[in-house]
């Protein structure tokens, strides 16, 4: 059986690597904004366990949030900031070198001869 | 969930939209119907009464268009987009050139203006988009003169549209999780 993974590279962030706030900021990376009910749509969280999360991310500077009223109803626009972006960027290329380390390591015990 | 997905539904989901396109679709219908005389007036030799019931039809199919937009807007919430992929000049020629000439089947005509739009907004590198839109047009002038040739591309025309509409919809329902009762 494989040894389970005990504990995230210790540079990930785990703001971000967290799921929920993962696919916000994803999602967020692909628009100009989204609006709060898409967010919902795209996580499937809960109102309050979605303000929570963009709250947290609010508060580390990785989001912008706006409220408005379009047509006389209120809208919540949500924006990543450059910081942002940054992070995610930098997150992904982390995930990307922490998976080809362990694919290299993999490598080299498949290669050792066996008696 | 995958994000490679989320961001792919994300950054098309206006396009991804495809309950929009069944009213065109049925207005692309009823009128091939009409260009062969099997349904509504009969509009040969009148070219302004079928420019009105041309321009009609197209518009409610656009209104309804529209609020079916806005039903996605209710239900997924809204996005806006990195960089608008609509070009409502190019669509607005097209339907001035098709209502002129309703004769000639409209999706021929919007696809040599979209040809048209990008070879003249990137000349610089797509050049032969402009001669490709210019050949379009000779041939949908010389081509779909008949009405059963241009019934034909419509009816072609509303199933690719029921195609592409039923099956981008669905793929926004598999990403996307509708937030009222639908």
């Amino acid at each position: 059986m494989a040894a389970p993974l005990r504990a995230l590279p210790s540079n990930i962030d785990r703001l971000i690597h967290e799921p929920a706030r993962l696919m916000i900021l994803t999602a967020l990376t692909a628009c100009h904004s989204a609006d709060y009910l898409y967010l919902q749509s795209v996580t499937g969280l809960s109102p309050g366990n979605l303000s929570q999360h963009l709250g947290k991310l609010e508060a580390a500077g990785f989001i912008t949030i706006e409220k408005m009223f379009v047509k006389k109803r209120p809208r919540t626009e949500v924006r990543i900031t450059t910081n942002g972006q940054q992070a995610i960027d930098e997150h992904w290329r982390r995930l990307d070198e922490a998976r080809e380390s362990v694919a290299g390591r993999r490598a080299k015990l498949t290669a050792v001869p066996r008696e | 969930m995958d994000p490679n997905q989320v961001r792919f539904v994300t950054q098309r989901y206006d396009q991804l939209q495809g309950l929009k396109l069944l009213p065109v679709a049925a207005f692309f219908l009823i009128f091939a119907m009409v260009r062969i005389g099997r349904f509504g007036p009969n509009l040969h030799d009148q070219t302004w009464a079928a420019a009105l019931w041309y321009v009609a039809g197209l518009a409610a199919a656009v209104i309804l268009a529209s609020v079916i937009r806005g039903w996605y807007t209710r239900t997924f919430g809204f996005v806006s987009p990195l960089q608008s992929g609509v070009r409502p000049f190019g669509f607005l020629i097209g339907f001035v050139g098709a209502v002129l000439y309703w004769r000639v089947p409209s999706p021929t005509v919007f696809i040599a203006v979209e040809l048209l739009c990008v070879g003249i907004a990137h000349r610089a590198t797509q050049k032969r988009y402009i001669a490709v839109a210019l050949m379009w047009f000779v041939m949908t002038l010389v081509a779909f003169q008949s009405s059963n040739a241009a019934a034909v591309v419509d009816l072609a025309t509303a199933l690719c549209l029921v195609i592409l509409g039923v099956g981008d919809h669905r793929l926004l329902r598999q990403t996307l999780q509708p937030q009222i009762d639908v």
